[in-house]
C-alpha cells in the first residue's frame, strides 16, 4: 500500500493525516518540512505536483500542494499553514521540479506569498504596473 | 458529497467527453495543417468536425458551450432516436480518421516538418509536470480516465495510447489515434447505456473539501473546491492543462529555426487568443514577430521542402 508507505517515510513530518476516500489523502505539515516533503514524493514516490491552491484563512494563509500518484490515482495534498500574516514566506520548490515555477508566481502576485528561493518571482498574469501590495485573492481586498 | 451519479448519466458524460476530445482534436489537426501551410488538411479537418459540432447541437442545443454537467448528473437526457445519428456519425468519421493517419504517416514533408522537431525529453516532461497528449506523446504514460478512474472508463475496453518520441510528430499520432480511440468509447457507451434517471438532486452542499479532475482534450483538468456549507464555495481553485504544457515551450522551442517555432508552440494545443507572439533578441536588439509572422515564416518553409521533394 503506497499510503502505508507514504505514512511511514514522513512519519516524524505528518500532523492531521486523513483519508477522506480511498484515493484522497490529506494531511499537514510543518513549513519547515515543506522542501524533505516535496522531494520525497517527487522523488522517492514519483508523484507529480498537480497545482498549489493557496486560501486566504484570514488568520493564516494555507497552501495546498495536491501530489497525485499516477500509478494508483491517488492523490495527496498536502497543507502548510503560514501564520505570519505580514511577511509571509516559504520555500519555493522550482529547484527540485519546473511545475511550481508558474503556480508559485501566481500565488505570489494573487496572494502576496514570497517563495523564498524562486529564480524568477515576477507576475504572471497581472499586469507589471499593478499596485504594489494589492493582492486580489486576499479576503480584505477592495476591488476598486 | 456522498453522491451517486446515476449510470445513465456517467454515460452520458462519457459521450459527451468523448465528443469533445474528437472535435478539439480535429480542431488542432486542422490548424496544424495551416502552419505548415497544408491548407487542404485545414479543411478537411474542420470539414469532419462540422458533423460532431451538429451532434453537440443535436443533444443540447448548443454547438460549443453545451453546458451538459452538471453536481448530481446531467442536464440533459440523450434522446433514445439519436443512438442512431451518433452511430452514423461516428461511423462516417471513422474513414475520415484513417485517411488523417495515413496521410501523415506517408506525407515526406509533414514528416520532414514534424518528425525530431520540437522535441519534449520524458525527464523534462515530468520535471514540467505536462499533462494529456503532451505527456503522453514524450513516453509519460498519465491518463486521468484510466488512472483515477471515473464514470465507468474502467469497465469499457480502450487504449491510453503512448509515444515515444517527444517530438511533434508524436504529438500528432497521439491525437489522431486518440480519436479513434474515442469513436470506439461512443460506440461501447451506447451499447451499454439503459434507461434510468440522468440526475439526482442535490440541495445543500455540505462543508468540507475535495478534488476532481478529468482527462479534458489537452490533459488533466483540475479542480480544488472547499465549502463552508454555505451556497457559496469558501474557494474553488482550477488549474486547466495548458496551464502546466505552455511552459514545456521552454525547451521545445530553443535550438530550432523560428519558421519551426509556430508549429512547436501550437503543438500543446494552447489557447492562443492572446499569446500568439514571440520576440526574439539578437546583438542588434529586439524584433517581434506576430502570429502571423510565425505562420507565414513556417508555410515558406514548407513551400521549400515540397520543392525539394519535387511536388
Amino acid at each position: 500500500m503506497i499510503k502505508d508507505e507514504v505514512k511511514n517515510q514522513l512519519a516524524p513530518m505528518l500532523k492531521n493525516w486523513e483519508i477522506k476516500n480511498p484515493r484522497r489523502v490529506y494531511f499537514e505539515i510543518d513549513k519547515s518540512d515543506l522542501k524533505e516533503v516535496a522531494r520525497k514524493l517527487y522523488k522517492d514516490f514519483n508523484m507529480r505536483l498537480s497545482t498549489i491552491t493557496g486560501i486566504d484563512n484570514e488568520k493564516n494563509f494555507e497552501l495546498i500542494f495536491h501530489f497525485g500518484m499516477d500509478k494508483t490515482g491517488e492523490l495527496f495534498n498536502v497543507r502548510v499553514f503560514i501564520t505570519d500574516k505580514t511577511n509571509p514566506e516559504i520555500d519555493s520548490l522550482v529547484d527540485l521540479f519546473k511545475a511550481s515555477d508558474w503556480v508559485e508566481r501566481e500565488i505570489h502576485e494573487l496572494l502576496g506569498v514570497n517563495f523564498k528561493g524562486h529564480p524568477n518571482l515576477k507576475h504572471l498574469l497581472l499586469d507589471d504596473d499593478w499596485p504594489k501590495d494589492s493582492y486580489p485573492l486576499r479576503k480584505d481586498y477592495k476591488n476598486e | 458529497m456522498g453522491i451517486n451519479v446515476p449510470e445513465r448519466a456517467n454515460y452520458i458524460r462519457m459521450i459527451i467527453d468523448e465528443l469533445q476530445r474528437i472535435h478539439s482534436h480535429l480542431l488542432w489537426l486542422g490548424l496544424a495543417g495551416h502552419f505548415i501551410g497544408y491548407n487542404t488538411v485545414w479543411m478537411w479537418a474542420w470539414k469532419a468536425r462540422e458533423p460532431i459540432l451538429d451532434l453537440f447541437e443535436l443533444i443540447s442545443g448548443n454547438r460549443q458551450n453545451y453546458a451538459m454537467m452538471k453536481i448530481g448528473g446531467v442536464r440533459r437526457d440523450i434522446k433514445e432516436e439519436d443512438y442512431q445519428v451518433i452511430k452514423k456519425t461516428i461511423k462516417e468519421l471513422r474513414p475520415v480518421l484513417d485517411m488523417f493517419k495515413k496521410v501523415v504517416n506517408d506525407d515526406p514533408v509533414i514528416g520532414k516538418r514534424t518528425k525530431g522537431v520540437g522535441i519534449l525529453k520524458k525527464e523534462e516532461g515530468i520535471s514540467l509536470g505536462v499533462v494529456g497528449p503532451t505527456a503522453r506523446a514524450s513516453a509519460i504514460d498519465i491518463d486521468v480516465r484510466r488512472d483515477d478512474a471515473y464514470a465507468f472508463y474502467n469497465d469499457i475496453s480502450w487504449s491510453v495510447i503512448v509515444q515515444q518520441e517527444g517530438d511533434i510528430y508524436a504529438k500528432i499520432i497521439v491525437r489522431v489515434l486518440e480519436m479513434l480511440e474515442a469513436c470506439s468509447i461512443i460506440e461501447q457507451c451506447l451499447a451499454k447505456i439503459a434507461k434510468g434517471p440522468i440526475e439526482v438532486e442535490v440541495r445543500d452542499i455540505p462543508e468540507g473539501e475535495g478534488v476532481g479532475r478529468v482527462e479534458a482534450p489537452r490533459g488533466e483538468c483540475f479542480h480544488y473546491v472547499r465549502s463552508d456549507g454555505t451556497n457559496r464555495p469558501v474557494r474553488h481553485k482550477i488549474r486547466a492543462p495548458s496551464f502546466v504544457n505552455v511552459p514545456s515551450n521552454i525547451v521545445t522551442v530553443p535550438g530550432y529555426t523560428i519558421s519551426d517555432a509556430a508549429l512547436t508552440l501550437a503543438a500543446v494545443d494552447p489557447c492562443y487568443c492572446c499569446t500568439e507572439r514571440c520576440a526574439v533578441f539578437t546583438k542588434g536588439g529586439k524584433k517581434v514577430f506576430t502570429g502571423d509572422d510565425l505562420i507565414k515564416l513556417s508555410i515558406e518553409k514548407t513551400e521549400k521542402l515540397k520543392k525539394e521533394y519535387g511536388f
